[in-house]
């Protein structure tokens, strides 16, 4: 197992490095300069923007700069923001925790959704339960989350005259004050994100309802509900996993439109940020972090099948 | 129904005790007049229609039929486990110990379920749960019936699996089921069955994905659990040779209803029913001499959406009579307790089926086909064909293994003749076949045909061999395109081999073999679900014949099809040989098919030869101690045989081709097995003139 363990790790490598020159040079290759997005509009000499090129390592050839990088990466220093001048870590660093939380409790929720109501809408298939899931999960997949989330700013508003908090606290310093700021966002990131996983556990369980083990279950005089809960969701739940951890993955870099709305610094907002500004050192550092979280999810998902599939043993 | 209550039997202590056992009524389960609709989008399907019969306390009753008539769907609604909301119960009683089940509670059936009533199902591959272990599989109806506590419970799971033979129980109780093989899964499933001490198991199919001696192992064990525990059992199954082995009583079933019911002995001597008369007719046999042509049940069971007027069988009967007579024919007393639902039950029942022109010229002996043995069609030499395994991460880690699918067999094919190959599962049987067509590639040794060297064989050399050496697959389910017409189907080797000009000649070629295979030209147009199973393997023979190769492997054509269907075919693929010329590779696991198609068979074990014999010399006087055994397990449909009959069950299972036995292969099962064979790997020897056998105690 532990060996399995290393294995897969290793083999992280190879995809993060494909990963990291693939960001390298077609960032350089995509048209716009950072330096002149820089100035623009500024009016300064031809020489002040070339030294200004010069300091930052621009203007050496491209695969000494990648390979610059790249040892920088080995060290842990993914290089400064060409923009505000701090370390590309630090910028992510401060941001991450606020996004990986949302990303965490939105995952939950729609979990906490999708399971159930999943579960249900297989077990009373084409009765009025199914029918209102259904109109519950098409709802979500119709709806955008960032119109969701100012809905429920609104809503929040106009009968609570409560909004939630503006500015982030960490949860560990005042977790009933994060909640309060943080769950809105989740709630509408996770309710769409649940629509999918709800249809899927639907179509799972049905078709594990369908299985010759649940026939013999319920011929040994288990009792219905036992039938469900023991005999057919855990069997139901693995493709239901895989969905549920990409899009987790997802989640990190993918809030831009709902951090706006619910005015959350975090690495989706950063990210648009570094896009605009032609920020090389800022998007590199961003792509390779949410490569990493996409494959270490993917691992994750692997190590969970093994816990839900007994026939999944990994040496 | 009165009828049957009228006629308890002969033995009247018995049926005082049973009265006395049952709470007033001999019967232990009574089914009466039992309808069971399915409602689908095309209509209803009538897939039950007024069936009735009783099971005695400990006795073991069968239910016979073909598939679709409705045998295994009675047996559901006893258990009232239909699939919802489709199927439902539309009339009828089933009265267990004198409950009518069909008026309990969903809670009363539930504690029914399991507790007094369990049942064994036929896939024990997907019966059990995946993910939760086979000792909480065990224990779970003795947690929830009896009210055990997981110590207790588990201690009687363990006694559970040493009952049906699983060794080293303790540990097995923590295993899943993917470390169970098939039969050992079968097992477990009678564990299951056997926890709460039942008082009726009813067993759907329980042994048709399993091989002949596994098959014997769990019908001997069933059997003796059946009489020492005193559990009486309802056995389904298409197989006549199971029924005559075990049950006392037999019901027959077509076409959703009964056609005959009786014991056991009764029924094989005198069959009363046309139906029963051309099953029992169709199935070729070991302890018969072989037929010119297996007798078949012509046509197709009639379609339960849309059935026909009056007796089902009537369109494929030959002892029709005008339709008005054959107008529903009731079950009619034929003899002590023998029913039969044919008009002229009666007549058949005084003068036998021969009486009514039932009995066929074809069963003639057969003359012994002239081979020409001069020159062989295809030689085979050596012929080893390995495949690595490697889990995707054993790969990264270099730990491979290796499966020796095939492992050093030759043989010859002479032209116009029929090698049989037989063996159990896993034996290699499949592969041999695939690396003839190079679907796989050999490992090793040597494949020639008509003098060529094939073995390596590609581009153009290859092209043309493929266009000569065709193949036949077992399930005509999933070897058709579902996306293409029979018509393109069939056309589709010709026009890429360029055999036809053009696509106006290739349909009407296309007319011609569907014609020649015995399906109607219009179904050109069809798409293969429109067909039944055997029109389904009648359009892969003549996809096979498109080619007009000289060389087909059969790989298992009849075994997805029912008997009166897999006579059919068996005689189609003789005619076809006879009127092309063409060599047949035909691969089994059925014995006694083999036996009637071949000339010649190979009996294979773990992936090389035990025994290669002309068909005669090989089923009268096997040498090799496999090949006895094989032809030991199977039953023969005839109960007084059976009852005669010695036969030895082979114990345990074929080991794993990863890793075989040192020596000879066979050595764990052999119950001739020595010191010396777990050594020397036995050669294959020529013993008597053309009879090869891979033993040293030979």
């Amino acid at each position: 197992m532990l060996r399995y363990i290393i294995h897969r790790l290793l083999l992280m490598l190879p995809t993060l490095f494909g990963v990291a020159v693939l960001v390298f040079f077609l960032l350089r290759l995509a048209p716009g300069d950072p330096l002149a997005m820089m100035f623009e509009g500024a009016n300064v000499s031809k020489e002040v923007i070339e030294g200004e090129r010069a300091r930052l390592g621009l203007d050496q050839p491209m695969i000494v700069q990648f390979g610059k990088w790249l040892v920088g990466i080995m060290h842990g220093d993914f290089g400064v923001s060409l923009w505000t001048g701090r370390p590309v870590l630090y910028e992510i660093g401060i941001r991450l925790q606020l996004s990986l939380q949302v990303a965490i409790m939105a995952t939950i929720l729609a979990v906490l959704i999708a399971v159930p109501l999943g579960t249900l809408s297989a077990i009373f298939k084409d009765s009025w339960i199914d029918h209102l899931v259904r109109i519950i999960s098409i709802a979500g997949l119709a709806v955008p989350s960032f119109w969701l989330g100012m809905i429920i700013i609104l809503l929040l508003l106009t009968y609570f005259s409560w909004i939630p908090p503006l500015t982030f606290t960490p949860f560990f310093e005042d977790p009933w004050k994060n909640m309060s700021q943080l769950i809105w966002p989740a709630l509408a990131v996770g309710y769409r994100y649940s629509a999918v996983a709800m249809r899927m556990m639907r179509s799972s369980v049905l078709e594990v309802l369908q299985e010759d083990y649940v026939r013999t279950a319920r011929a040994k005089g288990v009792y219905e509900r036992l039938v469900v809960s023991r005999h057919a969701m855990r069997n139901a739940l693995l493709p239901v996993v895989t969905v549920v951890g990409l899009e987790f993955a997802f989640l990190i870099g993918g809030l831009v439109v709902t951090e706006q709305v619910f005015n959350l610094n975090g690495i989706g907002k950063l990210f648009v940020q570094a896009v605009a500004r032609g920020d090389y050192t800022m998007i590199q550092g961003l792509v390779l972090l949410v490569a990493v979280f996409f494959v270490m999810i993917n691992f994750a998902i692997d190590m969970l099948y093994a816990l839900l599939d007994p026939r999944i043993r990994y040496r | 129904m009165d009828q049957l209550v009228e006629n308890v039997g002969s033995d009247p202590g018995r049926e005082q005790r049973v009265l006395t056992a049952t709470g007033g009524s001999p019967w232990l389960l009574e089914v009466e007049d039992l309808h069971v609709h399915f409602v689908t989008t095309r209509g209803v399907v009538r897939a039950v229609e007024g069936i009735s019969y009783t099971v005695r306390p400990g006795e073991i009753v069968a239910l016979v039929g073909e598939s679709g008539c409705g045998k295994s769907v009675s047996s559901l609604a006893i258990m009232r486990l239909l699939a919802k909301p489709a199927g439902r119960v539309v009339a009828g009683r089933i009265l267990f110990e004198g409950r009518n089940l069909l008026e309990l509670s969903d809670e009363q059936m539930r504690e029914i379920r399991g507790r007094d009533i369990a049942m064994i199902f036929q896939e024990p591959m997907t019966s059990l749960n995946p993910v939760l272990t086979i000792g909480f599989q065990i224990m779970e109806p003795l947690l929830i019936h009896l009210g055990m506590d997981m110590k207790t419970a588990r201690a009687r799971a363990h006694e559970l699996l040493k009952m049906v033979g699983i060794p080293d129980a303790e540990r097995r109780l923590d295993q899943y089921p993917h470390q169970f093989s098939g039969g050992m899964r079968q097992r477990v499933m009678i564990a299951i069955g056997l926890a709460c001490n039942p008082k009726l198991i009813i067993a759907d199919e329980p042994t048709t994905a399993l091989d002949v001696t596994i098959q014997a192992q769990i019908l001997k064990l069933m059997q003796d659990l059946s009489r020492d525990l005193g559990i009486a059992m309802v056995v389904i199954t298409h197989n006549l040779g199971i029924v005559a082995r075990y049950a006392d009583r037999v019901n027959v079933m077509y076409a959703a209803k009964m056609t005959e019911q009786a014991t056991a002995r009764e029924l094989f001597a005198k069959p009363c029913h046309p139906y029963t008369a051309g099953l029992l007719r169709s199935v070729p046999r070991l302890d018969r001499a072989r037929g010119v042509k297996l007798e078949t049940i012509d046509g197709m069971p009639p379609n339960l959406l849309d059935p026909p007027e009056g007796c089902r069988f009537a369109p494929r009967c030959l002892a029709q009579v005008p339709e008005s007579l054959c107008a529903q024919p009731p079950l009619v007393e034929v003899g002590p307790g023998h029913y039969s639902a044919c008009v002229r039950a009666r007549e058949m029942a005084r003068v036998g089926p021969e009486g009514l022109g039932l009995a066929r010229a074809s069963a003639a002996v057969a003359v012994t086909k002239q081979v020409d043995r001069s020159e062989p069609i295809m030689s085979v030499r050596g012929l080893k064909t390995h495949f690595e395994v490697a889990t995707g991460l054993k790969a990264l880690s270099g730990g491979r293994g290796v499966v020796r699918a095939v492992d050093g067999i030759s043989f010859d094919v002479y032209r116009g003749e029929t090698l049989g190959l037989v063996g159990e599962s896993g034996c290699g049987k499949t592969t041999v076949g695939r690396t003839l067509l190079r679907l796989d590639n050999p490992t090793e040794g040597q494949i020639t045909f008509h003098g060529k060297d094939v073995t390596r064989a590609s581009g153009e050399q290859l092209k043309q061999y493929r266009r000569q050496i065709q193949v036949i697959f077992q399930d005509p389910y999933s070897s058709l395109n579902p996306r293409m017409t029979i018509g393109e189907i069939i056309a589709e080797p010709m026009l890429v081999y360029k055999l036809q000009p053009d696509r106006k000649s290739a349909r009407e070629k296309v007319t011609e073999l569907l014609t020649q295979v015995g399906l109607f030209d219009y179904m050109a147009q069809r798409y293969p679900h429109e067909l039944s199973g055997g029109q389904r393997q009648r359009v892969g023979i003549a996809r096979a014949l498109a080619m007009q190769p000289s060389f087909i492997v059969c790989d298992e054509p009849v075994s997805a099809l029912d008997v009166s269907i897999q006579a059919q075919i068996i005689n189609l693929l003789e005619d076809l040989q006879q009127k092309l010329g063409l060599t047949y590779l035909f691969i089994a696991h059925d014995l006694a098919v083999v036996r009637h198609i071949s000339d010649r068979v190979i009996v294979m074990y773990l992936g090389r030869a035990m025994e290669i014999a002309d068909r005669d010399a090989l089923y009268e006087t096997p040498l090799h101690p496999y090949t006895k055994a094989l032809l030991d397990a199977v039953p023969i449909p005839d109960p007084l045989i059976e009852a005669q009959r010695e036969y030895r069950v082979l114990g345990g299972e074929v080991p794993s081709p990863l890793n075989p036995p040192q020596g000879c292969v066979f050595h764990t099962r052999c119950p001739w097995a020595s010191e010396e064979c777990t050594k020397v790997v036995p050669e294959l020897r020529e013993i008597e003139p053309g009879h090869f056998a891979a033993c040293i105690k030979v």
